[in-house]
Formats: structure tokens, sequence, C-alpha cells
């Protein structure tokens, strides 16, 4: 007996070119969510829309994990891990330059640009990255403690206590009351 | 919400409202995965794993084509079974009794008269072949008891797939036969000019079959009534040649042909076993089914009786002492993978033995079964 009920669903070409259709009708109608939620992250629109087609790239191979999950939400964490990777990679992209090239000045563009983003999104992205997401997540998604606690997959006292403490530190950097 | 809440969430919208639709790139279509590529993923290693066995089946085809040891059915037949559980043995009354190789119990009675010139059981154990009155050769069904006769021949031996059976034949004994136990197609072969013409395959000789079911070997021994069975036109042929392998008489050692059984016809050519001399007794000639060009001979009449190992599948044959048999023993049959040996013990009351050959000794040495009637064992079959 044993497994000859069961079938492979991945063996189904059938099944699957309809689940990946899904992936890509998922990703067409909020690829500009998306790419917005990666922004907030990533501070820039290239790295973001990188992100984007990367978490779309993978989950169009990984269909049947998405597939279990929520789609949107599953896409949403996915593409909150690929900014943290997008992240530890233009650190070390950043040590390194600054190794071999010496300390760079910010020219005129960059602070222009900084200025067009606003004080606020500058503090935002000096907030550690858990803080940072789990702010983007409950004001900018509109998500509430339980939501994001599921999607990070982090107990929701941890969500209360990150969006606390981030709220504290935007509040410290922007000098405004918190309350 | 606070003030601080209020407006991260304003000043997040407003950042998000100006990437605009148009302003993004478009989700380029993901390159095919593993997955997409379906079948055609696998296409190529699966190519290439064809491609590798299709060239080596095809050279090892052509390497056995030319040699001719490719058999028909099943060429490349080497066993790998156990051995049949049954031996068959026959004296001189009529009736041929089945044995256990396990416990040496009579399994089975069969009523048929073999009067010597071959015996052979097929190694599935459903049938045996007997030479009767006037060298008629039956085919006999074990379960039933039921004798067909087949052709005149001798020293019948069936094929590893007990599908083939060959014999020696011919109006004087020089010829082997090949048949299809299926189809009954049979083909024959003459091995005059490699036996003599003043010799023959009979009385003395053997037949056997080697592993890769694909090749015979038969052996002959000189034999003084052989002449008187040749018309008399042959019996004044002037003297056979030394190398003939009839007479025995080669300095190059123990004569035996080996007939190649291609698909589409039979040849045969001569091989001389180094140290191997006719002045002994043949007894035994069996093939190592457990191996493809190797074949057991044991010989008796010098002070003990031997069972030799012959390899034919280098330049030269092979040839080295297996076992020496106990005194006054003699060799009967060769288990057909060359572990077991059943020899017959002399004396007032001959009586069948069965040992297990460990090394050059036999251990495990047992009695199958006495010959109180003292009809002798004459003939045996494994």
């Amino acid at each position: 007996m044993g497994l000859t009920g069961r079938r492979d669903l991945r063996q189904d070409p059938g099944i699957r070119q309809v689940e990946q259709a899904g992936v890509t009708e998922l990703f067409r109608a909020h690829h500009l969510e998306l790419v917005r939620l990666a922004v907030m992250m990533t501070g820039d629109l290239a790295t973001a829309e990188d992100v984007v087609q990367d978490v779309y790239e993978r989950l169009h191979r990984r269909w049947p994990a998405m597939r279990s999950s929520g789609g949107l939400a599953y896409a949403r964490a996915s593409v909150l891990n690929g900014c943290r990777s997008a992240h530890r990679r233009a650190v070390v992209r950043r040590k390194q330059v600054v190794r071999l090239a010496g300390e760079q000045q910010p020219d005129s563009d960059t602070e222009a640009a900084a200025a067009d983003r606003g004080a606020l999104a500058d503090a935002l992205r000096a907030l550690p990255p858990r803080q940072r997401e789990v702010l983007v997540l409950r004001y900018f998604c509109d998500l509430d403690v339980a939501e994001i606690s599921g999607m990070l997959r982090i107990g929701q006292s941890s969500v209360r206590s990150a969006i606390s403490r981030g709220l504290a530190a935007l509040a410290t950097a922007l000098g405004e009351d918190e309350r | 919400m606070s003030q601080i809440e209020r407006r991260l969430s304003q000043e997040m919208h407003a950042l998000a409202q100006r990437i605009a639709p148009g302003d993004l790139r478009p989700l380029r279509p993901p390159p095919p995965s593993a997955w997409s590529l379906g079948p055609k993923y696998w296409l190529g290693p699966a190519a290439a794993m064809a491609a590798i066995a299709l060239v080596t089946s095809g050279v090892f085809v052509a390497k056995h084509a030319l040699n001719g040891h490719q058999a028909p059915g099943s060429a490349t037949a080497v066993r790998s079974v156990p051995d049949p559980r049954v031996v068959a043995v026959s004296d001189s009354s009529s009736q041929v009794r089945l044995l256990s190789a396990t416990t040496g119990r009579i399994v089975k009675r069969v009523s048929v008269r073999a009067e010597g010139n071959g015996f052979a059981l097929a190694p599935d154990a459903r049938s045996m072949f007997v030479v009767g009155p006037s060298l008629t050769l039956s085919q006999v069904t074990v379960a039933t008891g039921r004798a067909q006769v087949i052709d005149t021949g001798a020293y019948p031996a069936v094929s590893p797939d007990s599908r083939y059976l060959a014999y020696a034949t011919g109006a004087s004994f020089t010829q082997v036969a090949v048949r299809d136990l299926r189809s009954g197609l049979t083909r024959a072969i003459s091995l005059t000019s490699l036996v003599g013409a003043s010799s023959s395959l009979l009385n003395q000789g053997g037949l056997t079959w080697l592993g890769n079911g694909s090749q015979i070997v038969a052996v002959s021994e000189p034999d003084p009534t052989t002449t008187y069975l040749l018309p008399a036109r042959q019996a004044t042929v002037p003297k056979p040649k030394r190398t003939a392998c009839g007479q025995q008489n080669s300095p190059h050692g123990l004569c035996v042909i080996v007939i190649n059984v291609a698909p589409t016809r039979l040849f045969a050519h001569r091989v001389f076993l180094p140290h191997v001399t006719a002045q002994q007794n043949l007894d035994l000639i069996s093939g190592d089914l457990t191996v493809g060009q190797t074949f057991f001979i044991g010989q008796s009449g010098l002070p003990e009786a031997v069972v030799d190992k012959v390899r034919l599948d280098g330049w030269t044959p092979m040839v080295h002492r297996l076992v020496e048999l106990p005194s006054r023993t003699f060799g009967a049959v060769m288990a057909p993978d060359g572990d077991r040996v059943i020899y017959v013990r002399t004396g007032s009351t001959p009586s069948l033995w069965m040992a297990t050959v460990r090394g050059t000794r036999l251990v495990h040495a047992r009695r199958l079964l006495s010959d109180t009637k003292r009809f002798e064992f004459s003939l045996v079959a494994w």
C-alpha cells in the first residue's frame, strides 16, 4: 500500500502551469504595492524593483510553498526577506568600496535625493531592520499586530515592543513628542 | 494614534505615491525552471546515458558476434540461480531415480530405460534426455514420465536456459546437432575433419554446454570399436593425423572441440588442453555455469581420480587441478556452479557420494545412496 494513492502534484504539468500562472497574476496585480513596500525598506527604487523581481522568480519556482500560504502575505514576507538580503549585500559592498577607494563624500545628487525623501524617511532607514519592518507593515501596509506577528513569525509582544521602540527612536530622531 | 504615528503613516504613503505605475520596470518573465522544462530537463542526461549504453552494448555484441559467441536466444546467459535441487541417477535397471541434492532422499522414480552414451537433466528439472536402445535419444517429461523420441543421438546436453539440446549424431557420430526444444528446429555441424575420419564421439565421448550458453565442448577418447561401426570403405582410410581429436595422440595434450553456436550457423575449432592426457579415463565433463568459458573435466586411472578446471577465455587454455577425489572413486558429475561433486565409490557395494569442494579438498562428504543390487551407477546428471 503506502504511497500508491498519493501523487506528487509538482509532476503534474497542468497543475503546475495553473499555479505558476497564479503567481504571475498575483505579482502583476500587486507589483506596485510590493515595490513600494520594498522602497520603504530599502529607500531605493532600483533596489526595490530588483528585490521584487527576484522574489517573483523565486516564487515562480517554489509555487507549492506559496500555494500553501496566503499568496499576498507570502509575497510580502518574501519581499521583506529580500530587502534584508539586499541590505546585507549593500553593507558588504559599501565596506569594500570604502576600503578600496577611501571615504567618499556624498555628491550633490545624493544630498538632493535625501532632502526629497525627507527627514522621517532617513530616520526610518536608520532604524534596526526589525523595527523598520514592523513600522512599515503597521503604518504603510496597515496590518494589525496579529498579522505582522504571523508574517514575521515573531510573537505579538515582540511586534508591540518593536513598534514602541521604533516610534520612540523616530520621535527622538525627529525631535517630536511620541504621544 | 499618536502624532508620530500619523506623520509616519502620512509620509510613507506620500512617498509611496511618488512611485507611479509608469515608473516601474515591467516584471520580466522568469527564466525557465527545471520543472517548467519538464521532460526536456531529463532528456539530456537520459540521452547521454542511452548513448553510452548503446555504444557499450554495441561493442559487446560486436565483439561476441565476431568471436562467434552469440547464442540463439540467450547469448550471454551466465547462471546466477542456485543449483537444481534434483540429481538424476540412472543405473542398468529400467528406472531413473531423482534425488534431492540437499538430503539425498529419492523424490521421484521415472520408469525409463537408459543404456549409456549420455544422460542429461535439464537445468529446470522438467525434462531429461536418455539414450535408449539403438541409440534413440528421447526426451522424458519428469512430471509424467512420458518419453518422446527425438533423434538418433548420444551424449545429450541441455543449455543453461533449458532451451537448446546438443547431442552427437550422424551416421558415424561425428556430428553435433543443436535442437531448439521449443520449435524443434535442429541444426548440425560435422566434426569429421576435427575428430578424424576413423573416430567418432561415440562410446567414450562427452558433451557439455559452457556457462555463456553459446558454446559447446565436445571431447572424444580413442575407441578401438569405432572403426567397426564405420562403413567398409571408410575403414580403410589412411592412418589418422596426430592432430585428430578422435585418436587423442597429440603431444599437445587432450584435444577438445569447441563448438560456437552462432545465430545463423555452427562452427568449431580444436583446443588442446596442456598437461591433460588421454591416458586416463574420461569420467566427466561438465560446464561451469557460473562463468562463461570454463568447464570441469574429471579423469581417473592414475593413482587417484581428479577433477580439473579448464578455462578457455585466454589465448591458451588454462588447466588447474580443482580437487583430488578419494581413492577407489571416480567422478560422476559436478554441480552446475562447481561447488560440489558427486562421485562413485567402487567396491563390493558401490555407493554414490556427494561432497563440497573447498580449496583443493573435499569436505562434508556424505553418501547419497548405495547400490545393493549391483546395478551400478552408470549415469548421473545434475
